[in-house]
């Protein structure tokens, strides 16, 4: 077999194969007589059947599956031959059956070759984010939120209070929008509920207070837009949101034993959060860092798979809304840069030698298993379920020397520590 | 004898395990005939469909099975079929494989 290698770009090989066509006729003498051994034909017993007569019966089929086959033996075979790694789907062209010699030509995508740099040189950002007490007052306010309650007023409704009301609303024709009219609703009296400059006409109304007024729905409103209503309002209770006050009590309703205790936690809580931040952002830092030292042209076909795989993740994951066409241009930037830092990383734990030892891969199996499911209802059976997801496995393994990777990253770059504002998070 | 009428003494070729060892060993083609057909109308229709000289018609009359279902009895039908042994180097190509 003689095989030339063309490399049109550097990540495409193009591959011209040429070997004898007699291995042709010896792969269709091979599958005929598979067919006569394996399939009844009437008036033979099995395998008795001539091949020349069988090869009558079958017509061209037999003649395109043997060269289908031994196209696909000697790409295999080329390929092993010249250490390539395909990363796309091979697709052959230019056949040929001339003289006794069969020629064919195959196309397919892999990983571009580069040498691994000295990393010493390389100087990554590693954020520091200082706790301080208004991150922490930050996160009380937001308890307090949580544990808020209505109170009743009797004095005018005014912004950002809880108004219980009745309305009515029609046109002049006297049509009247079934979800426009309504008895009894509790709406917070804020701009973000109410259609633009509709809220001038409920502040300041008082329980029991009865208001008439025309008003045109702004053209922004999809379904009543453009269009003049006549509304008539009637307040049945006013009542205000109601924070509870900052003190022990408060604490022990949510299973602390004092105000101090809560605080403490909550500073804990958010140094472990604020660190795992910092570790995120650097890692961050050091991926964006590694693909501006190389400028590599990346695989379509991986990008391509890797954005599948993203979209199928975001629709499980997220309820998304938007059309495929804009998520798909959404995701396909990160895509680029997944493959691209999976190249990069790959050839880093190559040059290395970075691998992984059972222990580290049970242990992530395990974890991720955990995750995934729930750690209490890891037994034999879930554990068998999962592994025998190549996806879910190949994920987990690549997760795991990814992270190792990157620690050993840590250790050859220089890092130059900034602090960073832990308001931005 | 007529083309039409050659083509209607002769039913079908038989291509069975028997009838290819019998091609291949002693030159001899089988096939289904009418019911009525002789050997000589046979060995004429043979010569006339596929321009070979036929040396010798042996032939095979099979009746058909009786078969009973409770009272009443019935009969499968059957077939005439004949061997036609050719002169030496003739061969008819519809036998032959690819």
């Amino acid at each position: 077999m003689k095989v030339t290698v063309e490399k049109p770009s550097p990540v495409k090989r193009l591959l011209r194969i040429e070997e004898n066509s007699k291995i042709i006729d010896k792969e269709e003498k091979k599958l005929l007589s598979h067919i006569a051994s394996n399939r009844r034909f009437p008036g033979f017993r099995p395998g008795k059947i001539p091949l020349p007569l069988l090869k009558k019966m079958l017509g061209d089929e037999v003649s395109k599956s043997s060269l289908n086959s031994v196209i696909e033996k000697l790409s295999q075979q080329a390929i092993e031959q010249e250490k390539l790694n395909p990363v796309s789907e091979i697709e052959e062209k230019d056949i040929k059956i001339e003289d006794e010699a069969l020629s064919f030509t195959i196309s397919f995508e892999v990983i571009p070759e580069f040498e691994i740099k000295s990393l010493e040189d390389l100087e990554v950002e590693k954020p520091h984010y200082e706790i301080n007490d208004e991150v922490i007052e930050n996160k009380m306010k937001m308890f307090q939120e949580r544990a808020a309650y209505l109170e009743k007023v009797e004095r005018p409704c005014q912004k950002g209070d809880y108004l219980i009301f009745d309305m009515t609303c029609q046109d002049d024709q006297g049509n009247k929008p079934e979800e426009l009219n309504f008895q009894n609703r509790s709406v917070e009296i804020t701009e973000n509920n109410f259609w633009e400059n509709f809220i001038d006409h409920i502040i300041g109304i008082s329980p029991e207070e009865h208001r008439e007024f025309s008003f045109e729905i702004p053209p922004a409103d999809e379904k009543y837009g453009g269009k003049s209503y006549n509304f008539n309002i009637i307040a049945n209770q006013v009542k205000k949101k109601v924070l509870p006050e900052l003190n022990d009590d408060f604490a022990k309703d949510y299973g602390f034993e004092d105000l101090e205790k809560m605080k403490e936690y909550l500073t804990q809580n958010t140094e472990q959060e604020l660190n795992e931040k910092e570790q995120r952002d650097f890692e961050e830092n050091i991926l964006k860092a590694l693909e501006d030292q190389y400028p590599l042209e990346i695989p379509s076909t991986m990008v391509e798979k890797e954005l599948e795989q993203l979209m199928k993740a975001f629709k499980s994951h997220f309820n998304v809304n938007k059309d495929i066409k804009t998520l798909k241009t959404d995701l396909e930037e990160l895509a680029s840069r997944k493959v691209k830092q999976y190249i990069i990383l790959d050839k880093f734990a190559q040059h290395h030698k970075i691998e992984l030892s059972n222990e580290e891969i049970n242990k992530n199996l395990i974890d991720a298993i955990g995750q995934k499911v729930g750690y209490h209802k890891i037994d034999k059976p879930t554990i068998k379920k999962m592994t025998n997801d190549w996806e879910f496995v190949r994920d987990v393994f690549w997760d795991t020397k990814r992270r190792k990777t990157l620690e050993k990253i840590k250790q050859l770059i220089k890092v130059r520590e900034v602090n960073g504002n832990a308001q931005d998070r | 004898m007529t083309l039409n009428k050659a083509r209607q003494i002769i039913v079908k070729p038989i291509v069975t395990e028997k009838s290819t060892l019998l091609r291949e060993q002693h030159n001899k083609y089988t096939f289904d005939v009418v019911p009525h057909a002789n050997k000589i109308e046979i060995a004429k229709a043979v010569e006339i469909l596929f321009t070979v000289k036929v040396e010798k018609v042996s032939m095979i009359n099979r009746k058909g099975k009786i078969k009973k279902l409770g009272r009443y009895q019935g009969r499968r039908p059957g077939f005439k079929r004949a061997i036609c042994t050719l002169a030496e180097g003739e061969k008819i190509e519809l036998f032959e494989g690819a």
